[in-house]
């Protein structure tokens, strides 16, 4: 099951691919894929290209993949090591959600965080208390290492 | 005195050895099991969850003796429950009772649904949004509708999303509120219709 539908997640990516992201497997391993996202428009990201690994488990899509940046963020929802906080992730996953619509969601947590539920507390602290240097220091963040 | 083995010139004792350790396994699944059982309810009741992390180290054999023995019911009796149970191991997860889902008794009640009349139904889509292929591909497809939302699924691809879970992938509505109410409908007209037999 769970390769059969990597596979067509896959073709169906190559036939439709998403604006702003890609996603493809990294070796020989369909369970292991790279994923990359354009930094949104509206967004202190804009301009920066992000990488991801997905990891499928066995049963996927019964459970969801493993997502985490590998190119450096500042986040409220992301921390260093990449681990995204995202509920579609844990426990609101549904085997209806796919990679593509996966990146899709986290595009727009880029755009709009979510601080009040944050996975690094003193970003989420900028980002309510002082929005401007939250924006330049994502923006510096991002020339220096997605750009 | 010559050996049974010298005998007849062969070697038991690896075998031997062998029915010993598969034995043991048996044995330590239940009594690990049996144990996890009575332990478990000490650290859910300090922080509302199971943690394998606060098990001792004592525990540690028994515990890999547990993940050996559902490592091979998942992958020589293909027990999907064993898998799950060793992914909860593996994850130190908070839910390692697996009693989020429904009964098979309910996914063997849900409506069954042939494809020629998919059109009739107004949630149904053309694909089951768990494998995404289209329904009319398969050679002897066996869809459902679920009972709250009718949103339709390969029994193959909902049952296993069902065991362990009770919402609709496509809505997340829960599949077990109607059921109450239609058990309750049909409680009710049978009622009526004994009044009428009652009067006729």
């Amino acid at each position: 099951m769970s390769l059969k539908r990597i596979n067509k997640e896959l073709s169906d990516l190559g036939r439709d691919p998403p604006s702003s992201c890609s996603a493809g497997p990294v070796g020989d391993d369909l369970y292991h894929w790279q994923a990359s996202i354009m930094g949104p428009p509206d967004s202190p990201y804009a301009g920066g290209v992000f990488f991801l690994s997905i990891h499928f488990p066995t049963d996927y899509p019964f459970k969801p993949p493993k997502i985490a940046f590998t190119t450096k963020i500042y986040h409220p929802n992301i921390n260093s090591n990449g681990n995204i906080c995202l509920d579609i992730l844990k426990d609101q996953w549904s085997p209806a959600l796919t990679i593509s619509k996966v990146l899709l969601s986290i595009c727009s947590l880029l755009t709009d965080a979510n601080p009040d539920d944050p996975l690094v507390p003193e970003i989420a602290h900028i980002y309510k208390q002082d929005r401007s240097k939250y924006e330049a220091t994502a923006k510096e963040w991002t020339k220096k290492y997605a750009v | 005195m010559a050996t049974y083995e010298d005998d007849h010139n062969i070697t038991l004792a690896p075998q031997r050895q062998g029915a010993e350790d598969s034995g043991r396994e048996h044995q330590s699944l239940f009594s690990v099991l049996n144990s996890f059982m009575t332990r478990a309810p000490q650290p859910a009741a300090a922080d509302g969850s199971h943690d394998f992390s606060a098990i001792s180290g004592a525990d540690s054999a028994a515990v890999d003796a547990l993940r050996n023995s559902l490592r091979v019911l998942s992958s020589e009796a293909g027990s999907t429950l064993a898998h799950e149970l060793m992914e909860q191991l593996e994850n130190n997860s908070s839910d390692f009772t697996g009693d989020k889902g429904v009964s098979d008794a309910f996914i063997d009640d849900m409506e069954r649904v042939s494809v020629k009349d998919l059109k009739l139904i107004k949630t149904a889509t053309d694909t089951c949004a768990i494998c995404t292929n289209d329904f009319g591909n398969d050679q002897y497809p066996l869809l459902v509708a679920l009972p709250t939302c009718k949103h339709v699924f390969d029994l193959e691809c909902i049952g296993p999303w069902l065991k362990f879970n009770k919402t609709c992938p496509l809505c997340r509505s829960d599949v077990t509120v109607k059921k109450k109410l239609e058990i309750a409908k049909n409680y009710e007209s049978e009622e009526e219709e004994e009044d009428w037999e009652m009067y006729g």
